[in-house]
Formats: C-alpha cells, structure tokens, sequence
C-alpha cells in the first residue's frame, strides 16, 4: 500500500496542511484516491461536491477528537457521502477477484487513505495489521458498515493493527455512544460454508420456516390478553428465544397480578394453533434443503415441542428430502455422530445446547443484538438471515 | 456616495443581457416558421445577431476597460471585515459580487440572472449601518444574502426566466462562503477558491437552498463553515 499526501508530521487535525481547510483537502484527497485507483490498475471517479459534503460532516464531527477517533471519522464520513466510483479493468484473472482491493475497491481505497491519515495523525508509522490483508475481515466489514457506519471506527483500529473497542463508536454528532453489543463479524467465505466433515445437517424449524414470526404472534396476542400489551417489535427484541419466565415477570409488573398458573401451556397452546394455521416455508427453503440432500447429506429439521401432530405431515410435504424429527435436540445427540453433524439455527439456547455436545453450530439472524446473543452461545459464524440458506448451499 | 459609474455599467450589461435573451428566445421559431417565411426569419436572425455580438463585445469593453478601476481585477486582500469598514467597500463588495455570481450561476447550471452593482453597493451601504447593527462579518453577510434575495437583482427582461429562489439561495451562500474565507495567496488560487466553495455550498444542499429569513440562522451557518473553507 502507497499513499502518500503531502509530507509533514503533523498531528492534530486542525493544524494538518491537508486536513485543515477544504480549499487544500480537496485537491489533496482526489489526488491521493485516483493514485491508489491507479496503483491498483482501475481508474477512478471522483465526485467532489460529494468528498466536501464528506470533508464538511467530518470536520463538524472530529472537533476535539483524538487522532484515531478522528480518522475513524472521516472514514465513516466517506463512507456515508461515497464520493468514488471505481471502474474495474475490463479483463483480470478470476482469482484476482478474491483480493480485498477487488472485493470492494472504493472501500479499499477510502481505509488507505485513513490509515494513512491516521499514522499522521497519530505521528505513528504502525499499520497496516493481518486483517488488512484478510479477504474475511472486509466481508465483515463491508457487511456491518452497510448496516451501520459508525462501526468504521473500530473496523479503521482493526485494519491498523491495534484491538478495537467494538463497544464504543462515534454517533452522528461526534460523541462516542455505546453499541447495543459487540458487532456481529461476518467471516463468510464467498464458496460453501460447511465444514468438508460434515455428513448431517439439522436445521431449528425456525431457520427454514416462518416459526419465529408466529411465537411473536402468540406472545403479543396472549400478553393483550393478559393486560400486558407490548407490540411485536418489542416482543421480539426481548422475549424470543429467552427464558418465559421473562414474559411472566413483565405480566406481573404491568398487572400486579401473578400470571396464571397455565401460563406456558397457554401459550404453547396459541403457538401451536399458529404453526398449524400458518406455518410456510421461507423462501428458497425447500430448494436449500433439496441441494444438501442431494449433495449427499443426512438432513433433519427438528420440530420444537408442543407443534400438533397433525402439522407434521404438511411439514413433510414440504421439505420431502428432510427427517422431521420431534423428540428434541438432546436426545437426537443420543443417537447421532455429533462431530460429523452442523446444527443451524436462529435460537441461543440451541447453538448453545449443540456446542456443549460438541456439534459444529451455525446461527442465522437478521439484527445486531441477535447476532451478538448467537454468537455468544457458541456460533461458529452468524450468517445474516437474508442470504443464509443461499450461502449454505454455495449460491451466494 | 457610490460612484456614479455604476448605474452606466448595469445599464451597459442590461442591454447586453436582453439582446442576448431576446435572441435565444426567437432563434427556435424559425424551425416553426411556414416555409415562405422562414427565409426572411433567416436574414432578421443573421443581422440581429450580427448587431447582438456587436453590442455585446462593445459593452463588455466599455464595462471593463473604461469603468473598471485599473487594480480592480485582483480582489486579494479584500476581505469582507475590511470591505465592512473602508470607504471603498460598498462598491468593491459590489463588484465581488457580480464576478462571483457570474462563475457560480455558470457552474450550478443555472439561468444568468443580471445582478445590479449599483443596487449591491447601496444595499452594502445601508446594512453595515443597519439596526440593530452587524455584530460580526458573518452577521453582516447574513443581512447581504437576505437583502441579496430582495433587492440586488435587475428585473428579468422579456422572455427571461428568473432562477428558483432555492438555487439562488445555494449561489449566493456560495459566494458569501468566498468573502468571508482566509484570502487565498494568488489570483490563480482565488478562482480556485471560489469554486471550492460553490462546491461546499452544494455539499450542503438542502440546508442551504432552504435557508430560512433568518439573519442569526444564516450567520451561524457562515461562521461554521467559511472557517473551514
């Protein structure tokens, strides 16, 4: 990596040649991201209206910032104003495309140009770190930045070597704000993600079917009941895949009643109704268990207790390929070779049962906090919940 | 008292402006003409044009050559704290602003609307003696941008369009942004300078088109900003 803006060991933001005025940063920053667009064999666009609005967002935000924070700042900035379009050459070696500067060339081109900006900032020469290099750690990077920004601060820290504090990240006015959890990193690969080993494959229900909407329903519908209204965003954010004692202490604060004592046959009761009425397969469910069957792979989808059996043959119906299995995680790992079987699923206390037994676990969620929960109980990789089925078959 | 000079030179570039409209206006008719016509419409347009460029390289001569003062193409050193102060400032305020609009309006795409420097210095004039007075530059050029808005711009002549005020606003911030910043260190990166800020102006966008009449509101963004300028 070459980057070079004009030399000079200077450290606070306001007092850089380049970074102090617009007048000099715009110039500069075009320069120095067409050279690296350059270096790298492509050629770039600049938008300059976009790189001052960049400039301007920043320059509100690093007021007073420490260095690091600073660069982390302006990379976010970039990020957000995206003032550089980068034309690929037209032809290149396939395997060239497994490079990070060819993954994502404008933000290759933007980290360069901050860690630059932060080694003069810092008045240091360390950097760039392993991950840098690691085609992993810009899936992830990319991923969570698209999602949220404010994470190129601590991804800026990784890529330069240093440990980042991924509970700390610079909100929209400049100050830092704790993140609900440690940001989910997405260390997936762009081929097949199951393990060579693996002969078994066991989906939750929930992975491959509309499961977790439906005990939402169930809970929302039943704590209306109950007198203790909470609307379905919140139910999911703070009673799925959690202890139901969680709901039952939040009835009896809201009521000041105690929760009746059929509470959980109750609401077993009202998932169950749900599941029967309208359980449906996510979408290209039946095709991803289709293509690991045939791929040679034992597949079983394991039904969590008290769906009817009546539901049972409808689910069959669906996943032909797969072994619905109702007798529960536990006793399945009676039976089967734990280390040749990979357990997916969207519930922490799953991953977390498949673990202890010594099975290969994935998880699938769609927001932070989940992944964060997920990843905690033992997930190898947290795959997010709009291309996990394709990826688990290799198409994505 | 402002130089009598300056009414002249609106008058000169009025002229200029509404031939030069006037002529782009009728020149798509001669495609709609009937046929018998069209030939005549030819040689009225020929001629109208020929007196057009005429006109419009001997008033633009006369503006420059005979009203421009020697030394007035080099606008260094005139910042608006020092503009606010001298004798000279209304008219050279004026003049800054004529030449800035002019590259601003060009590079945001934008119809040329015809700014009055004798309209602009005698608005200068009487907002740096305003109530309750400027307490700084950038409030003094906050009541400019408004006053700007109201009364510095001639009337559009026939068939002349009038730019939308959200745009205008965006150029004259822009301009107002090129007054108030660190004067640059030759006349090459001056013009540079201007075009830095017409892009920060645009940076800012809606936050600027839709300014709002408010002298501190816009004060405040111009004291932001032009430091970073």
């Amino acid at each position: 990596m070459a980057v070079a803006l004009a030399p000079g060991p200077v450290r606070p933001v306001g007092s850089d040649p380049d970074l102090q005025r617009l007048r000099w940063f715009l110039p500069a920053t075009s320069e120095t991201l067409a050279r690296i667009a350059r270096q790298n064999g492509t050629e770039a666009r600049i938008d300059k209206v976009r790189l001052a609005a960049a400039y301007l967002d920043w320059r509100q935000a690093a007021e007073g910032q420490p260095g690091h924070l600073a660069a982390g700042l302006l990379l976010r900035a970039l990020l957000h104003h995206a003032p550089l379009r980068i034309t690929p050459p037209a032809t290149e070696p396939a395997e060239a495309a497994e490079t990070p500067v060819r993954f994502w060339p404008e933000g290759h081109a933007f980290v360069c140009l901050c860690l630059e900006i932060r080694r003069r900032l810092l008045g240091s020469e360390a950097g760039p770190g392993p991950s840098f290099s690691d085609l992993r750690t810009w899936w992830s990077f990319r991923e969570n930045v698209t999602d949220d920004t404010a994470l190129a601060l601590p991804f800026l820290d990784l890529f330069a070597g240093v440990m980042p504090d991924w509970n700390c990240s610079a909100g929209t006015a400049g100050t830092p704000r704790p993140l609900r959890g440690r940001p989910m990193l997405w260390t997936v690969p762009a081929g097949p993600i199951l393990p060579a080993e693996t002969a078994t494959i066991v989906f939750d229900l929930a992975t491959l079917t509309n499961a977790d909407d439906l005990s939402v329903q169930a809970l929302e519908g039943y704590l209306a009941a109950l007198g203790a209204p909470v609307v379905a965003e919140e139910v999911r954010q703070r009673f799925l895949h959690r202890p139901v004692g969680a709901a039952m202490t939040h009835v009896a604060e809201r009521t000041g009643l105690i929760c009746p004592g059929s509470f959980i046959t109750d609401l077993e009761a009202r998932r169950a109704a749900l599941v029967a009425e309208a359980l449906v397969p996510a979408e290209g469910a039946a095709a991803t268990v289709a293509a690991l069957s045939g791929g040679g792979l034992s597949v079983l989808v394991v039904v969590p207790d008290g769906v009817r059996p009546a539901t049972l043959p409808a689910l069959q119906a669906h996943f032909p390929e797969a072994r619905i299995y109702t007798d529960g995680l536990s006793a399945l790992f009676e039976t089967q070779a734990v280390r040749t079987t990979t357990v997916i699923s969207t519930s922490p206390p799953v991953i977390a049962t498949a673990v202890a037994a010594g099975a290969d676990a994935l998880g699938i969620a769609g927001e932070t906090v989940l992944r964060g929960a997920l990843q905690a109980a033992g997930a190898r990789q947290v795959l997010p919940a709009d291309t996990a089925l394709l990826r688990l078959t290799g198409r994505s | 008292m402002l130089s009598p000079a300056l009414p002249f030179k609106d008058a000169l570039r009025g002229l200029r402006t509404g031939l030069a409209t006037g002529r782009r206006m009728i020149r798509p008719l001669e495609d709609h003409s009937p046929k018998a016509l069209a030939g005549l419409m030819r040689g009225v347009l020929s001629r109208a044009d020929t007196v057009g460029l005429e006109v419009d390289r001997t008033t633009s001569r006369l503006v420059h050559m005979l009203l421009d003062r020697p030394e007035s193409r080099d606008f260094r050193g005139w910042t608006m704290a020092r503009m606010a102060v001298e004798p000279a400032g209304p008219a050279i305020f004026a003049e800054r602003l004529y030449c800035g609009l002019d590259v601003a309006f060009e590079r945001l795409g934008l119809p040329s609307e015809l700014l009055s420097e004798a309209r602009a210095a005698r608005a200068f004039e009487h907002a740096r003696h305003s109530a309750p007075e400027p307490e700084d530059v950038y409030d003094l050029s906050a009541e400019l941008l408004l006053r700007a808005d109201e009364c510095m711009f001639a009337p559009p002549p026939p068939f002349g369009a009038r730019t939308p005020t959200a745009e205008r606003h965006l150029a004259l911030f822009a301009v107002m942004l090129w007054l108030l910043a660190e004067p640059a260190r030759d006349q090459e990166e001056e013009e540079a300078l201007l075009g830095v800020c017409i892009d920060a102006a645009s940076a800012l966008g809606r936050q600027v088109a839709d300014l709002p009449d408010d002298r501190q509101a816009i004060r405040q963004l111009l004291r932001d900003y032009a430091r970073l300028i």
